[in-house]
Parts: C-alpha cells; sequence; structure tokens
C-alpha cells in the first residue's frame, strides 16, 4: 500500500524526470544495441534501422511500460487539471465569477456549520469532549417534553450504580446576594455542588485550590469564583485566595478561580458565578441540611461519567429504574423516568431534543438552501460554457476519447473551481470567525472539523454543479454538432440552463422571506418606542428581589424605602414600581352592566399589572375616570378600544366584570375605574383582551423614575440612594429608558445587519446567475441577432427577446419558490414564540415577490441591452 | 520475441533470478537472457522493460542510475530484500510445478 502511494506520488510529482529517464534509458538500449550491430559489419544507419526494429515500437512500449508503473490515472488527473488552468485562463471572466460565487456559498455553508458544531455538538464552554460524559435527566412521563429536577437521595441512588456510572455529581443553583467589597451588595449565582462534580467535568481550578468534598470541622465556607468574577471584583489578582466575601450574610473564604472559558453547565450565568460544596447552601440560606435527605426536595440536575463498556441505552434503563423507587410523594400516579443525553452546550437540562431539532432543522436548512443556489447557480454558467465548448468537446469525442473520459474531464474542471473556492472560504470564513469569537465573545469552535466540513462541501458542490452540466455537454452527435455554426445554441439545449436559474431564483425566496419578515417585524416594534424625549427623561431600576434567603415582605418594604428615599430627591418628578407580567380572567359583564354593546359570553382579559401614577409616568392620557391609588381593591383601568367594544357611547365608568364562577378566582366583582388612551400599536393578534389591574398585592422587582431632565447624569445618585436606603438589597441594574432602548436597537441593527448581508449575497447571488445566462446567451445567439438587424429588427425589439426571457424565468423562479418561503417562516414562527409579528408576512412575501423581480429585471435588462448593441457586420463576419 | 514463447507469469522470475545473480542495466540482461538460455529465449524490449517498471513499481527490483565502465549513466536494476523472498516462494512453487508436468509427460 505505501509503496503504491509513493508511486502514485511520484507519479505526480517526478512525471518529467520520469519521462526523461525513460527516453534516456531506452534510447541508450538502442544505441548499444547499435554499436554491437555495427561491430558486426553494419554501417551506422544499417545498425540503427535494425536496432530500432529489434526493439519494437518505441512508442507503444513506453506507454506500456507507463501503464506497468502505475499511477496513470493520477497522471490522468494531472492532465486534465492542467488542461482546466489553460480553459480558465482562457475565460477569466466566467472563472472569476464562478470562483465568487463558490467562495460564498462554501464559506456561508461553513460559517453555518461552525454554529452548528459549536452548538450542537460540543460540551459547555470549558468542559473538554470525551466519551461517556453525559446528563442524566430527571422526565415526565413518555410522550412529554417535560423535565423534572431530582431529589439528593436519588442523586446518590444513581451514584450508587457502580457498574453503570463510575462517577455522578449533583448539583443546585441558587441566586444570593453577595458582598464583595464593603457596604456594596451584588446579585450572584451560586452553584452548590457534590464532591465528584470537577472530577466527572475534568475541570481544575486556574488558580488556588479544588473545591473540598464538605466544609471543614469549624464548618468554614469556602467557595471557588469564576473567573469573570475575579476579573471584574478582584483586578485578577491573585491575592483573591484566601479573601473573605459574604454570601447571604455568610463569611466564605475564597479558595480558588475557575478557568476562564468555565462558567458551570447550565448555560450562561452572569457575571458573578461561585460554586460552592452542598453542605454550605443549608448554612447560607439558613434552612438547614434536610434538603439532603429528603425525596421532596427536587433540587437537582445531575451529571455523570458512563462506566468503561457501559452504553448510553443501559444507562438509561438503569436511571429510570432508579428514578422509579425515589420519586417524591406528591409525583403518585405519574410515571416519571429518565433519560441520559451526551452532555452538549445545546443540550442543557431544560431544553428538549425539540429544541436542538429546531435548531438543526432551521441552521441545516439554511446551510442546504445555501449550497444549492450556489451550486444551481455555477451549474447554469457552466452549461453556459459547455455549450459554447460543443464543437472542441464533439471533436475530441470524434477522435476516440470516450463519453467517461470527458466527463471526468469536466468533472476535474469543476473540482479545481470548488477546491480553489473552498481554500477562498476557509480562509476568510476562519478570519471572520476568529475576529467574531474574539470581539463578540461568541464561543465558537473553530477546529480540523471546519477544514474537513468544508473540503466536504466543496468536493459535493463540486459533483452537485459539474455533474449536469457535464452530462449534458458531452450528449450530443459528432455529425450534428460539426454541422451547426459553432455560435448557435437551439432552444432545447438551454433547457438545463433555464432551469437551473428558476431553481436558484426559487430557492432564495425562503431566505429573503425570513429576512424581510425579521426585518419588518424589527421595525414594527421600533416604532412602538419614539418618545424619545421622554425616554431620556425615564429611568429603570431593577433589584434582585429573588436573590438571597430575604422573605417576600421584607423585599417589599425595601422597595418601598427605595422609592420614597428616590422620591424626594430633587429634580424627581415621580417614582412608580413595576411589575412585569399580570394574571389572566375569565369573567362575563355583569347582568346589571350590559347596557351597550355588551353581550353575556365569557371574555378572557389579560390583567397586566400597573401602579399608582403608571399612566402618568408614561404620558398616557386617562380618557375617563382616574389612575388607581392606593387603597383601590378590585380595581381596572381598561383602554378605549375595549371600552368602546363593550359598552359603546356609554359611559364605562363603575360598570362591573364579574368572575367566572368555576375560574377559581374570587367572585368580588372588578369595577372599572378609568379609561386610558390605547396605545399607539397594540398588537393585533394578541389572543387576549388587555385590561389593568392594581400591582397592591405584588412585591416590584423594578422601578420606574421619571425626571425634570435628562435622567443620565442622576443614575449614580440614584444609585448611591437606593443602596443607602436598603444596604441588603442587591441592585441588577440602573439604566435609563433611552440608553437600554439604543441597546436594543443595536440588538435590532445587529440581527438586520447579518441578515441583510445574507439576503443580498443570496439575491446578489441569483441576479449574477441570471445575468451570466443571460450574457451567455447573447454571446451565443450574436449571428442570429446579427440577421435579425441585418432584416430590420429594430433594436427595442431584439433586447425585448432578452429580457422577456430574464423576467419570466425570474417569475417562474418566485412563483415556485414563494409558497416555500411563507411556509418556511410558518414552520420558524412556531418556535419563535411571538417574536415574528404574523401579520407582517403577506406584506413580506409582496415585498420580496417585488423585489426579486425587479432585481431579476435589472439583471436581465443589463445584457439585453448590449444584445441591440450587436453590430451586425461584426456579428455576420464571425466565424 | 522469436524462439519459444514465454509461458505467463515466467517473466518475473526470469528477470528476478537474473537480477539477483547480477545487478544489471535493461540492454545487459535481454543479451543475459539470451546467453544463459542459449538463444532458446529471446526477449525483446516490449516485454522487458514494461516487466522492470511493473516489478519496480511492486517494491521487488529497485533501479538506481549508476556511472558504467566507460563512464556513461546507466540505469542500474537490482533485487530488494522483499523482491528475494518473493523470488525464492515462487522458484518453490515454479519447481513443485515443473517436477509434476515432467512426471505427467513421463505417462505412456
Amino acid at each position: 500500500m505505501l509503496q503504491r502511494v509513493r508511486m502514485w506520488l511520484s507519479a505526480l510529482l517526478l512525471r518529467r524526470r520520469q519521462e526523461r529517464e525513460m527516453g534516456e534509458e531506452m534510447g541508450q538500449h538502442i544505441e548499444r544495441a547499435t554499436s554491437r550491430l555495427m561491430e558486426r559489419g553494419l554501417t551506422r544507419a544499417e545498425g540503427e534501422r535494425q536496432a530500432h526494429r529489434e526493439f519494437g515500437n518505441m512508442v507503444f512500449i513506453q506507454e506500456t511500460a507507463r501503464d506497468a508503473r502505475g499511477g496513470r490515472w493520477v497522471e490522468s488527473i494531472g492532465q486534465d487539471l492542467r488542461y482546466a488552468m489553460r480553459q480558465f485562463a482562457r475565460t477569466p471572466l466566467s472563472t472569476v465569477s464562478m470562483m465568487i460565487i463558490l467562495s460564498l456559498g462554501i464559506g456561508a455553508s461553513t460559517a453555518l456549520f461552525t454554529m452548528i458544531n459549536s452548538m450542537l455538538t460540543q460540551p459547555p464552554p470549558g468542559v473538554s469532549a470525551r466519551d461517556g460524559l453525559v446528563r442524566v435527566r430527571g422526565r415526565m412521563p413518555d410522550g412529554s417534553d417535560g423535565l423534572r429536577p431530582m431529589s439528593y437521595p436519588e442523586v446518590a441512588a444513581l451514584a450508587a450504580q457502580r457498574g453503570t456510572f463510575s462517577r455522578v455529581a449533583g448539583y443546585t443553583g441558587d441566586d444570593v446576594v453577595l458582598e464583595l467589597e464593603a457596604a456594596e451588595v451584588y446579585s450572584g449565582l451560586a452553584w452548590y455542588v457534590s464532591p465528584e462534580y470537577f472530577d466527572v467535568l475534568n475541570v481544575r481550578p486556574a488558580l488556588g485550590a479544588p473545591l473540598p468534598a464538605a466544609p471543614g470541622a469549624d464548618n468554614a465556607l469556602v467557595a471557588l469564583i469564576s473567573d469573570d468574577m475575579w476579573r471584574e471584583h478582584f483586578s485578577s489578582s491573585a491575592a483573591v485566595v484566601g479573601r473573605v466575601i459574604r454570601v447571604n450574610d455568610v463569611p466564605v473564604t475564597v479558595i480558588g478561580v475557575a478557568p476562564a472559558d468555565f462558567g458551570g453547565v447550565a448555560g450562561n450565568g452572569g457575571p458573578r458565578i461561585l460554586w460552592l460544596p452542598l453542605q454550605a447552601r443549608g448554612m447560607t440560606n439558613g434552612h438547614g441540611a434536610a434538603f439532603l435527605g429528603s425525596r421532596d426536595s427536587t433540587l437537582f440536575q445531575t451529571v455523570a461519567q458512563l462506566a468503561p463498556g457501559a452504553t448510553m441505552e443501559r444507562a438509561a434503563q438503569v436511571a429510570a429504574g432508579v428514578a422509579r423507587q425515589f420519586l417524591p410523594a406528591d409525583y403518585s400516579g405519574i410515571a416519571a423516568t429518565s433519560d441520559v443525553v451526551p452532555l452538549l452546550d445545546g443540550n442543557t437540562e431544560y431544553s428538549s431534543d425539540n429544541d436542538l431539532f429546531f435548531e438543526g432543522v432551521i441552521l441545516g436548512t439554511l446551510c442546504l438552501l445555501i449550497v444549492l443556489v450556489t451550486c444551481s447557480n455555477v451549474s447554469a454558467l457552466l452549461t453556459g460554457m459547455a455549450a459554447t465548448r460543443r464543437r472542441e468537446i464533439a471533436v475530441r469525442l470524434a477522435m476516440g476519447a470516450s463519453r467517461g473520459r470527458v466527463v471526468r474531464h469536466l468533472l476535474v474542471e469543476s473540482a479545481a473551481l470548488a477546491i480553489g473556492g473552498g481554500v477562498i472560504a476557509l480562509t476568510v470564513t476562519t478570519m471572520v470567525l476568529l475576529f467574531v469569537r474574539r470581539t463578540m465573545d461568541v464561543p465558537l469552535i473553530i477546529d480540523w472539523r471546519m477544514g474537513a466540513w468544508t473540503l466536504g462541501v466543496a468536493l459535493f458542490t463540486a459533483v452537485l454543479f459539474g455533474m449536469a452540466p457535464a452530462l449534458h455537454a458531452t450528449r450530443l452527435s459528432l455529425a450534428h454538432v460539426l454541422k451547426e455554426s459553432a455560435n448557435a445554441v437551439s432552444g432545447s439545449r438551454s433547457l438545463l440552463q433555464r432551469v437551473l436559474v428558476v431553481v436558484q431564483v426559487a430557492v432564495t425566496q425562503p431566505l429573503l422571506v425570513m429576512v424581510v419578515a425579521l426585518l419588518v417585524g424589527g421595525v414594527v416594534q421600533l416604532r412602538d418606542r419614539s418618545n424619545a424625549a421622554l425616554n431620556e427623561r425615564l429611568t429603570a431600576m431593577s433589584f434582585d428581589t429573588q436573590a438571597g434567603s430575604a422573605p417576600a415582605d421584607v423585599r417589599r418594604t425595601e422597595v418601598n424605602d427605595v422609592i420614597a428615599r428616590i422620591r424626594s430627591l430633587p429634580g424627581v418628578v415621580d417614582v412608580v414600581p413595576v411589575v412585569y407580567g399580570g394574571v389572566g380572567h375569565e369573567v362575563v359583564v355583569h347582568p346589571d352592566d350590559r347596557a351597550g354593546a355588551a353581550a353575556s359570553e365569557v371574555i378572557h382579559l389579560w390583567g397586566q399589572y400597573a401602579a399608582p401614577g403608571y399612566f402618568a409616568l408614561y404620558d398616557r392620557r386617562m380618557l375617563a375616570g382616574r389612575e388607581f391609588t392606593r387603597d383601590d381593591e378590585n380595581a381596572v383601568i381598561i383602554d378605549a378600544v375595549l371600552a368602546r367594544e363593550l359598552w359603546g357611547a356609554a359611559n364605562p365608568i363603575g360598570r362591573r366584570f364579574q368572575p367566572v364562577a368555576d375560574s377559581g378566582a374570587a367572585a368580588t366583582p372588578l369595577v372599572v375605574v378609568g379609561v386610558v388612551e390605547p396605545l399607539p400599536s397594540a398588537p393585533r393578534d394578541e389572543p387576549s383582551r388587555s385590561i389593568y389591574v392594581h400591582t397592591a398585592n405584588v412585591a416590584p422587582s423594578s422601578i420606574r423614575i421619571r425626571t425634570q431632565g435628562p435622567a443620565l447624569p442622576m443614575l449614580r445618585t440614584f444609585r448611591e440612594t437606593a443602596t443607602a436606603a436598603a444596604p441588603r438589597l442587591p441592585i441588577a441594574g440602573v439604566v435609563t429608558i433611552a440608553e437600554s432602548e439604543a441597546e436594543a436597537l443595536d440588538d435590532v441593527m445587529d440581527l438586520a445587519m447579518i441578515a441583510t448581508g445574507g439576503a443580498l449575497m443570496a439575491l446578489g447571488l441569483a441576479a449574477l446567475g441570471l445575468y451570466a445566462v443571460i450574457a451567455q446567451s447573447v454571446q451565443q445567439r450574436r449571428r442570429e441577432i446579427g440577421i435579425r438587424s441585418a432584416l430590420g429588427a429594430d433594436h427595442t425589439r431584439v433586447s425585448a427577446l432578452f429580457f422577456r426571457r430574464g423576467v419570466w424565468l425570474s417569475v417562474i423562479g418566485t412563483a415556485l419558490g414563494l409558497p416555500a418561503g411563507v411556509a418556511f417562516v410558518w414552520f420558524m414562527k412556531q418556535g419563535a414564540d411571538g417574536h415574528l409579528s404574523t401579520t407582517s408576512i403577506p406584506l413580506t412575501a409582496v415585498l420580496v415577490a417585488t423585489a426579486v423581480v425587479i432585481v431579476a429585471s435589472l439583471a436581465s435588462w443589463i445584457p439585453a441591452r448590449n444584445a441591440a448593441r450587436v453590430d451586425p457586420v461584426q456579428a455576420l463576419r464571425l466565424d | 520475441m522469436s524462439g519459444t514463447p514465454l509461458l505467463q507469469g515466467t517473466l518475473d522470475l526470469i528477470v528476478l533470478q537474473l537480477l539477483k545473480a547480477e545487478p544489471t542495466n535493461g540492454y545487459d540482461l535481454t543479451l543475459r537472457i539470451q546467453a544463459v538460455t542459449d538463444r532458446v529465449l529471446t526477449i525483446n524490449a516490449g516485454s522487458l522493460y514494461p516487466a522492470l517498471y511493473r516489478l519496480e513499481a511492486k517494491g521487488l527490483v529497485k533501479a538506481e542510475w549508476k556511472k558504467s565502465e566507460t563512464g556513461r549513466r546507466t540505469k542500474v536494476y537490482s533485487v530488494t530484500t522483499v523482491g528475494a523472498k518473493y523470488l525464492a516462494r515462487e522458484r518453490q512453487g515454479w519447481e513443485k510445478f515443473a517436477g509434476a508436468l515432467s512426471l505427467i509427460l513421463k505417462v505412456t
């Protein structure tokens, strides 16, 4: 085998030398035979003739010898390659455009592959891939996607299955209040992990010591902190080891820093993560260690290392068996189970397989579409080129080249193009991805798989785009081709080319529809946020009310203290607590209040929380009645749209909604106390109608501060005032609404830019393909155009001939592709949870169709106009 | 080819055996074959060179360019270790075959 590879290599690299040496060797043979014959008395001329006769046909013998030497196919591919290079040199323009198209297409597919590879096939950042590294996930009964956390006894029972799992680690997380420096508190995420956790993941601290299995005898707590926390709060100082911080007011000694890229195995945990031994949880939340012994404390996620020889299926059976024994009491009658999946980044404990599948389908479809557009594009160009090379191909076939040989030659040409494109694509994509990884902090995996993928796609595309034109070009009758003019190509022969153009216009649609849907959705969202002057004077301050162990009423008091203190600051107009979310109501209009249009059927209302002053804060006018007051109970505020719908012109104030008896809500009627002007663009496809309910009994997690002037210079004062008012309440963020809007806008714009880039590329590719096809067809039909012009056809009619064809092709492509595109966006919507607005889809379809046809018309117009400029004298003189 | 036609597969054996006796170039090899077989076997260049190239590709012989006595560069073939083992094996097979054949021919 090795010997053979060496022969192939030398056939490829040392061909010239081998040929020279073979000539020299055989020449010597004849020369020596000649001198021997001359010794016998023959003249030199006679001797040479005789020697040649004895030797035999030199060309034939050399050919046989080459065959015997092996590696002929390598050599002939080498020939094909050289031939291909000459061909490329003859048609630089087509070659360069095909190269650009290929590198764009292959590059895009490589980028997508890297995303899929990074998200769906790799373990979480900082954990190195290893066979048998798994998550054991508690699941709800078969057929449901729901996942359930486990109790510690269940985790311990899994760990006891030594034959199946060599190591098992459970972990649970809590939001905690951290005091890192004096007088300032932050929220953080604490992971309480079982002793095997870092061993299973094979993660070692970058600084300091590993976490001990349990707190020491003196119950002193220790923690590992995340790299982000170390950089942000301890200036990357090695002196952090031994520092005492406070977690929920309990002193904890920092013993080490986790590696830079490691942030746990449960997704992005924010900038302040720390790891503590399991027992520490009872001490930091004050609830004691009972959670470790109870089957009902279902808090844990589990990672494990399979024992040597254990399979995933077997492990799943074992885990399901354990699950049956350790289900908590309130699971009676529920056939909950467990499954075992590889520990992947995209495969978090909360995501189901469906999520992975969904992401995979979207990215995979995009990838396939891009590759298809690229292929059909290059295919169309190659078909056109092959059409002009029909004569050459026919002559080669006539001279005895087999069809297979010619097809192989054309495929080698395709492969050379594709690999060239692939190399450019790989270089550029790697650079771009490295840049993205560094500047945007996206965990992308850039390794050999990317190169392997690119090569694979390049070869796949080479066969895909090369095969059809190659087979097409070689399926011809010699006499027919040689008889007709080299420049004339009849319609039937360019059918394939036209089909290819239609295909690529068609497959571009889903991409475009998706992008425009995203853009339109983004624009619609941004339009709602138009009050820039007000946004500058509004500040959002949010708190981590869930962090730590303080009870809810303590938190509410703290927030109220903060509100009172900030309200008294000079320059502050009002401070209003904000509670996100709301509560659903099933009601009927109270029987006594059905005057007007109100009917007796049940209506679903979505009650959004609003506090006193909420509407004034946003400058929303009350059209009737009043805002909430502190002492309101069972009061609601509705907007003018709902008021008109239910009661027409009649006054809605004081009218009541009666909760439906079996909805579980209190039977007390809700009284309308105010009517507010509707939001400028209420979502039209909202499932239920919105009302506003009083926040009275809900602890707010955020407040809005309205100031007389711009709020930006006051942010520091707000923060200091809040810390002074409630020193134990962690502040999650203080930003002006203008800032957060700008940030949201940036996000939308970033997405829009990426998406637009992709869409423009696809559209550009399709346009380039159409342009090239029409231009080629003009070139091929110069003679015919010349004759038409000579016979008096006017220029407009000649151009129209080609223009019509281009537009036609794009219209057919659009008609075929648009339904698929719309279907694709619908499918995406199912998983996008309303991030895409439904109303924008028909609009999107119309926009896309119009844009495609306009661009296609332009792309056809340029070569069509050139057709009119063909000089009949020149055209007819050709050939 | 003049003289007795060659049995299939025997050419490799002949070439290997002669090269094992003494490494040499293609032309001298043809002369040697004629001399050794008393001109019964004549192997022309059309068979010899493809055979040499094939054996070289299989790694059974190797070729080197050397200065001859006349000072000219000539391509000298010699048997590799693999070639020598191959020859020994084939030779055994051949001797068995030849023995069997002569036994058959003695049957009257």
